[in-house]
């Protein structure tokens, strides 16, 4: 389960790598390392690691230049595949879901929702690049769209 | 079921969130695509989460058990909705065991029962109560947990393996009734005890013509009546030594059971008193259906920690007729209990005790101290012995791993040889 969750963060990492190399990097690789670690102790240490390696990565594409990260879905697709394998490794240690046919639906499971979660981050990037000048209501609409997508998931938690 | 949101979805969303807002702050789409899965899944989860209602029902391939015996146990699970896996744990009480894996994981589709077989090993004698299960399942994104707890009480009695007890502990007196075992006075019977003159009212079948013939008298047989006999096992279950899962009770149990069996094998009737914490007791009686109430009695035998001061007062007295034997089993390890046994001797009770030792289920010495501690302790339960034996009453001491048979021979002869007090 570890190579497995070790697996997950070294194709994060790379996809990083393969825009922002250097410093960004290492920042990641080590925010990622974090993410393994306390992914392995506790499972509510997981959003500390994924605020590290996003964080990092955040200080890479901002000092990268104004360019939009193409890789930027695979690097998401990847961090949540790490977080992923991170929770799921706390649920392998129970006894009862060793098996490799629970095993092998938890593994099929894991890949439709990264490939959901690639599909949501291309969306978002597409929708990003697509040019619209709207002036001050368009700008306005960032922080009104935070906040709905807040909202939705507030209010469907409360169900 | 009761449902409880994991730690996945409030992590996710915080993550995404702040994704979001370094997106707006930074203005870069990246962090925002970053974001998106983490707010996607818990969305989703939220919007789909289920209310799944889950049914087991527990089912038990008999009700009574020997010990070290496998008894099959089935689980019907039915759910409203898919459960992949479900988890069942089975909380059992020492003494049982699931033969695999406990907890289990099942996968239970929608209107479609999901049947898991059980084995379960009773390792230990008691009266048990089994079916509750508890049941956990997740929904497909591991967002929620969802719990629940079943009750559907099954009973279970594992009965004590038999002990083999050859020779029984002749009692000194016997009762009015017909029975097996030959009583000390004469009367009607076969086993021949003694000639005498013949009195007017003597059968003429029960002449002795050699010993007439010899005399120039009639004489006549005597014979020693068969008669029953009424018997108290006294179960000493004020305190108990454990260790290994195995405790002093055990052997004592077995004992009372095996004991019991012997003695309504030949008629008479047998009582019991369980006497420590908690007072039990059953009044003598005979026949197959008092050897079964002897059986469920004793499995419900526990060791209950009482500071309280007993004696043999407490005990109802049809449940100790007079002239009964009283076979006392013991591991001597609570003054309350010797008290009463002494008690009861010095009443003029027919009295034989066997030590069931529990020196086995004291954990073997580490130093030069608890040596001398284990040969100190010996030889007080030596001299409690000695002191019953001064008092006319037979004591033996029963290590388990010897069969019953050799105290009961011991007391045997004991009782053969030496004299009752005279009261």
């Amino acid at each position: 389960m570890l190579a497995a969750d070790g697996a997950g963060l070294v194709a994060a990492v790379a996809a990083s790598a393969g825009a922002r190399p250097e410093l960004e990097t290492a920042a990641a690789a080590s925010g990622a390392v974090v993410l393994v670690a306390a992914g392995l102790v506790s499972t509510a240490l997981v959003p500390l690691g994924l605020v590290l390696v996003g964080g990092a990565y955040g200080v890479a594409v901002e000092t990268g230049g104004e360019g939009v990260d193409a890789g930027a879905a695979v690097f998401a697709a990847g961090l949540f595949l790490a977080a992923e394998l991170a929770h799921w490794a706390h649920e392998l240690r129970s006894p009862s879901r060793g098996h490799w046919t629970v095993v092998a639906r938890g593994a099929f499971r894991l890949a439709l929702r990264t490939l959901t979660g690639f599909a949501a981050a291309a969306v978002v990037l597409s929708a990003s690049a697509a040019r619209i000048d709207g002036g001050l209501p368009l700008v306005a609409l960032g922080p009104v769209a935070l906040v709905g997508a807040l909202a939705l998931v507030a209010s469907l938690a409360r169900r | 079921m009761t449902r409880t949101a994991t730690r996945k979805p409030a992590g996710y969303i915080l993550a995404g969130t702040l994704g979001l807002v370094g997106a707006l702050a930074l203005g870069r789409p990246e962090l925002a695509a970053l974001a998106a899965p983490f707010l996607l899944l818990p969305a989703v989860a939220f919007a789909l989460a289920p209310q799944p209602s889950v049914e087991a029902l527990f089912r038990l391939e008999r009700s009574r058990a020997l010990e070290n015996a496998a008894v099959r146990a089935t689980v019907e699970i039915v759910s409203d909705a898919e459960l992949d896996p479900l988890e069942l744990f089975f909380p059992l009480p020492p003494g049982l065991r699931i033969e695999g894996p406990n907890p289990v994981s099942v996968s239970v589709r929608p209107g479609r029962p999901a049947i898991l077989d059980l084995t379960i090993r009773c390792e230990r004698w008691g009266g048990y109560v089994l079916g509750e299960v508890y049941l956990r399942a997740w929904d497909q994104l591991g967002a929620f947990r969802f719990e629940t707890r079943v009750e559907p009480a099954r009973p279970l009695r594992v009965y004590p393996r038999d002990e083999s007890v050859r020779a029984l502990i002749r009692p000194r007196e016997t009762q009015p009734l017909a029975g097996n075992q030959t009583a000390r006075v004469k009367g009607d019977g076969i086993e021949f005890a003694d000639i005498r003159p013949f009195v007017v009212g003597d059968r003429v079948r029960r002449i002795n013509w050699r010993a007439s013939a010899r005399r120039d008298a009639l004489w006549v047989n005597e014979s020693h009546p068969e008669r029953n006999t009424d018997v108290v096992i006294f179960l000493d279950a004020f305190a108990e030594m454990r260790y290994g899962g195995e405790s002093s009770l055990d052997p004592l149990v077995r004992a009372a059971i095996a004991v019991a069996r012997r003695y309504l094998g030949l008629r008479d009737r047998v009582g019991l008193v369980s006497f420590g914490g908690i007072l039990r007791w059953l009044e003598p009686a005979g026949g197959v259906v008092q050897a079964y109430r002897v059986v469920e009695a004793v499995l419900d035998t526990r060791v209950a920690l009482s500071y309280a001061w007993k004696d043999v007062d407490v005990i109802p007295r049809r449940t100790l007729p007079a002239n009964a034997l009283v076979v006392a089993l013991t591991p001597l390890l609570d003054r309350r209990s010797i008290g009463a046994l002494l008690d009861l001797s010095g009443r003029g009770y027919d009295l034989c005790v066997v030590d069931v030792s529990p020196v086995a289920f004291a954990p073997p010495p580490r130093d030069d101290a608890e040596r001398l501690a284990r040969r100190v302790w010996a030889l007080q339960r030596e001299s409690v012995r000695a002191r019953f034996r001064s008092l006319g009453v037979a004591a033996a001491e029963w290590s388990a791993d010897a069969p019953l048979a050799a105290p009961m021979e011991e007391v045997a002869a004991f009782r053969h040889y030496a004299h009752a007090p005279r009261h």
